[in-house]
């Protein structure tokens, strides 16, 4: 397989050395992307049977623009700065009949990927009531917060499925809450809180024929602590994160070619969290379809 | 000596509370009465009381006080008929099924010159009085918002028959998050808004859902109320909350201070909490305002705004939108 990598300079040597550690995979072209001047972009060659697109968020839709329907693209979510922006690259994408995999890191990091595979093959049982809740010290800008989330939207959207009804209310640019319900009818609560002074993820799944639970800070398999009272955390994945996306893309390039287009699904991640924005901003609850 | 007699073992409480009368050193439990004779009678002997086939026989004795444990819908007679016999009364949660129930029960206390306290015993656990001190004392500045779960396991029996229990896990547990914040943020519930929904069994009142209340403030409040805990869960259940206030967050597991046993005899893991009984806290609470005529720290007014609140959550969740809630 001849694959044809554009990006930064940085991204690119990570995803160059995955791909050339691939006996059965040729880098057919390696473009740097210089900054400074995007116009610059060299041609492509079409001799390519996939193009990585590992550029800076900001870049990717120009970049996207300039690469048509011919050869499949793999791409890193997000694929734009902000939610409109995205929605109208994805219309873009559409229109072009381009073939993209749009990669959302979450879905083959190993703690969401683990949950993720024991909810849909079932072991909880009837699904009942799922809870998220992520905290960072960050604080992100007011337009900022439901961008910063689109992963973990994303991942909801493909492990409980599309919303039924969704009501969220949001305070102080820092904190949001999202009640969503399943189409199945099942509940998911996410807390999103950012600029609260820690990090932490805790995810609860609750089923009728179980619970699966996470909580980040009760996963560190490693902790240091030194007598000057400094303190680091170690958490060892092995497999890198680029790695394990890599894999799975060049596996479904492989074995699973049909599902390699996922325009749909992002797009209907941007519903779920344009019904959220859509909440929070009427203060009522957002019903699919508007009924 | 305060002579109680307990009204009912059909809620499990009146086990822990015919305990905290046993541990007391102002108070006996003089008699019991139950519908269902043979618990009664069980429940009598186990505790060294008089068993009563006849309610009104029981509270023509001399009796101080009576602990209500009986079926949420039933205790609307039984407080009444307590009141009007002028013994001082101590309710389960909630304080009843529907508003006007709630409201006669105040009136026939009123009117009887009796107390009136509702079993809402978290706020006596040592854990949340020090989160009600820290909020008060600004730790973590202005509160924001705030997400809770009162979680349990499915508890069967009458509590899954609407007739008797009102409704499912909404009605058993909201009431104990409302109370809590009631009491920490000296504030009212202005919205509700709440769906429900039976996932978990092949029961016919709702064991799950999420609730999301707005305060008077803008505080703005998540509730769990779900019988979600599986079999194999370590302990019932959970009272957990997380307070976001501007000056950074307060985490809350009320039963977090616990041993953990490893119990190979019956092949389950257990959590085996240490902390103090809160239910033998709100029995020593309710025991000194008899005993000192003072108003009750959890008055009948306090589970009739809190019923208002799970009132609200049915009306939300059959209506699909936020309710706006009016006080009684």
């Amino acid at each position: 397989m001849k694959v044809t990598l554009i990006g930064n300079e940085s991204e690119l040597s990570k995803h160059l050395s995955f791909w050339e550690s691939i006996p059965a995979v040729q880098v057919e072209q390696s473009i740097v992307v210089n900054e400074d001047n995007l116009d610059s972009l060299p041609s492509f060659s079409y001799q390519s049977e996939l193009i990585d697109v590992c550029a800076s968020t900001e870049w990717k839709p120009f970049i996207l623009k300039r690469l048509g329907r011919k050869i499949p693209i793999i791409v890193e979510s997000p694929i734009a700065s902000s939610i409109r922006e995205t929605k109208h690259l994805l219309n873009f994408i559409k229109e072009e009949q381009m073939m993209i995999r749009i990669v959302n890191p979450l879905m083959t990091s190993p703690e969401w990927m683990n949950l993720n595979q024991r909810f849909t093959t079932h072991q909880l049982g009837n699904s009942g009531v799922n809870r998220i809740s992520s905290k960072s010290e960050v604080v992100p800008g007011d337009d900022r917060f439901l961008e910063q989330e689109l992963h973990v939207i994303d991942w909801i959207y493909r492990t409980f499925g599309d919303f039924n009804t969704i009501f969220a209310k949001k305070v102080d640019s820092r904190y949001m809450t999202v009640h969503i319900r399943h189409k199945d009818n099942s509940f998911t609560h996410l807390e999103l809180a950012r600029g609260f002074g820690k990090e932490e993820l805790n995810i609860e799944l609750a089923g009728s024929k179980g619970m699966l639970t996470h909580k980040s800070n009760e996963t560190n398999p490693i902790s240091i602590a030194k007598i000057d009272m400094s303190k680091r955390k170690v958490n060892p994945i092995g497999t890198s994160l680029i790695q394990r996306q890599l894999e799975d893309v060049h596996h479904i390039l492989t074995k699973d070619h049909h599902s390699f287009n996922n325009i749909t699904e992002v797009t209907e991640t941007i519903d779920f969290i344009e019904a959220i924005e859509s909440s929070f901003n009427q203060a009522i609850p957002v019903t699919k379809g508007g009924a | 000596m305060l002579k109680v007699g307990i009204i009912s073992f059909a809620h499990m409480h009146a086990l822990s509370y015919a305990n905290a009368l046993k541990k007391n050193n102002s108070a006996s439990l003089e008699c019991v009465w139950d519908d269902d004779q043979q618990r009664g009678i069980d429940m009598a002997k186990t505790f060294h009381a008089s068993f009563y086939t006849d309610l009104d026989e029981m509270l023509q004795t001399d009796l101080d006080a009576v602990i209500v444990c009986s079926e949420n819908a039933n205790h609307k007679d039984h407080v009444v008929t307590a009141a009007n016999y002028k013994k001082h009364i101590l309710c389960e949660k909630p304080i009843a099924t529907e508003i006007n129930d709630a409201l006669e029960m105040i009136d026939a206390c009123n009117q009887n010159n009796v107390i009136l306290q509702v079993a809402f015993p978290v706020r006596f656990a040592p854990v949340i009085q020090e989160v009600q001190r820290l909020v008060n004392e600004k730790e973590i500045g202005s509160i924001l918002a705030i997400n809770t779960t009162n979680h349990g396991q499915m508890p069967g029996g009458w509590f899954v028959d609407p007739k008797l229990s009102g409704g499912g896990c909404a009605t058993d547990h909201i009431v104990h998050i409302v109370d809590t914040l009631r009491w920490i943020l000296r504030d009212e519930v202005k919205s509700v808004y709440a769906e429900f929904d039976t996932r978990f069994y092949d029961i016919v009142v709702e064991d799950c859902g999420h609730v999301i209340l707005e305060f008077e403030s803008g505080i703005v409040v998540t509730i769990d109320p779900s019988w979600s805990r599986p079999k194999t869960f370590p302990i019932w259940g959970d009272v957990t909350l997380e307070l976001f206030g501007d000056k950074g967050t307060i985490a809350v597991d009320a039963f977090k201070q616990h041993t953990v046993l490893f119990n190979d005899r019956d092949n389950k893991l257990e959590n085996l909490v240490w902390s103090d009984d809160m239910d033998e806290e709100l029995t020593k609470d309710f025991l000194q305002c008899v005993t000192e005529s003072r108003p009750p720290f959890i008055s009948g007014e306090d589970g009739l705004r809190t019923l208002e609140v799970v009132k609200a959550a049915y009306q939300s969740n059959q209506q699909k939108k936020p309710i706006t809630l009016i006080h009684n």
